[in-house]
């Protein structure tokens, strides 16, 4: 089996399976414009850090096997359900730091599964939190106006009638 | 690096996994989101319902069963919209209670609430305000999908219910679906009809004919003080009464009033 070398934006070089990195359709198409053939040159990730990129090929490896996901891109159980398989819940289990990097990661490098995962368990940390629980979860400043805050305030108030 | 630094579609994929109670959380949490909510120009999953085993139109979310949403209105005119989540409850543990007690919003038997038996599987969350969220002006059927237009003329039957203290009515209404979409309500068969309805709209139409029927007052439903209204859409298999019924939407206002002690 092939290997292929990745450059992460610092500097560290990384080898992996041809099989595994093309689960990144970024890498894959690059991978066919020059025939293949990148066994002594590393292909630079200049977006994403070593951590971040140690992750994502974690990822990668785990799900190397998996069937191509279904042309449909909008398909009705894709969008809805939020449900995560164990494997991936774990692999999910980091901080947000490290989680809003491996989203971006997954966009940058067009690796679609891992972007939805990612998305769904930010999703999943925002449900059946009121407005301020979800800012304080995600250190968000209340950009809301004064009036737009006053107008949340009262409608508080009201529903705690 | 934060969740408001990711670009605006990947928030955008965020939050179309959202139910829509937590879409309204959101959409008050940010104003971005907000934005996203409202502008979103794809179907959002949240927002309507759909049923793969039937070809009727998908129906605003704020209607289905699973949710309640309500309002409020004094000398006909509205004065609050509420809307009341329930979640799936998973292990069974941490129920939500009824705001206003279990019992007043789970009636007698005899006025049907769709998934009542469900309900007890839900954790049910607290009333969200809903007076300044857009959701209201949306259409009430889904412009995501196309409607074969159908013949359906409608029924409808009053049903009344009293306790100890309180009085509710439940007005069942029939939708008409004759290339345009439209709703019939209560005993005078009196329709709205518009081409892409909004839920504000039906609601609106739906007083109307409570301060027009004089049922209401008969029955001790004073128009003076406030009223309390739940409303929602259940679908009917078109089998019960009447023979010739197709498939339709079925809506239910249970109105509400507290008595004087």
């Amino acid at each position: 089996m092939s290997t292929i070398k990745l450059l992460s934006s610092d500097n560290a070089e990384l080898a992996v399976d041809k099989e595994v990195a093309e689960r990144s359709i970024l890498i894959k198409n690059m991978l066919e414009d020059v025939g293949g053939d990148m066994s002594d040159q590393a292909i630079p990730i200049p977006n994403v850090n070593e951590a971040v990129l140690r992750k994502v090929i974690e990822w990668c490896e785990h799900h190397k096997s998996d069937p191509p996901p279904p042309a449909d891109e909008d398909s009705d159980s894709r969008k809805k359900s939020t449900d995560i398989e164990e494997w991936d819940q774990k692999f999910m289990q980091v901080d947000q730091e490290m989680l809003f990097e491996i989203i971006l990661a997954a966009n940058y490098l067009d690796i679609k599964p891992l972007l939805d995962v990612g998305c769904k368990t930010v999703a999943n940390m925002i449900k059946g939190k009121s407005p301020e629980e979800i800012r304080k979860t995600f250190n968000i400043q209340n950009d809301f106006t004064p009036e737009e805050e006053d107008q949340i305030r009262r409608e508080n108030e009201w529903a705690e009638e | 690096m934060t969740i408001t630094s990711l670009p605006v579609e990947i928030q955008s994929q965020i939050l179309s996994y959202l139910p829509v109670s937590d879409q309204i959380s959101t959409s008050q949490a940010y104003p971005l989101w907000r934005e996203i909510i409202i502008n979103s120009t794809s179907a959002p999953p949240g927002r309507y319902a759909s049923y793969t085993d039937s070809d009727l139109p998908s129906i605003h979310t704020l209607l289905q069963g699973h949710v309640r949403f309500g309002f409020t209105y004094k000398d006909g005119d509205i004065t609050s919209f509420r809307f009341m989540g329930l979640e799936e409850e998973k292990n069974q543990q941490d129920y939500g209670e009824w705001e206003w007690g279990q019992d007043e919003f789970l009636p007698d038997d005899s006025i049907s609430i769709p998934n009542a038996a469900e309900v007890k599987n839900y954790k049910i969350s607290t009333w969200m305000d809903l007076c300044e969220f857009p959701y209201l002006d949306k259409p009430l059927f889904s412009p995501f999908e196309e409607v074969v237009p159908k013949q359906y003329s409608g029924n409808e039957e009053w049903d009344r219910s009293i306790d100890e203290c309180d009085l509710r009515i439940s007005v069942i209404g029939t939708v008409i679906i004759q290339g345009k979409t439209g709703i019939s309500l209560g005993s005078e068969q009196r329709m709205i009809i518009g081409e892409n309805l909004s839920v504000i709209e039906l609601v609106r139409g739906f007083l109307e004919e409570v301060s027009f029927n004089y049922f209401i007052e008969d029955w001790g439903i004073t128009t003076d003080k406030s009223s309390e209204v739940l409303f929602w859409a259940s679908r009917s298999s078109g089998e019960g009464w009447f023979q010739h019924q197709l498939d339709h939407w079925e809506f239910t206002a249970l109105v509400y009033q507290k008595s004087q002690v």
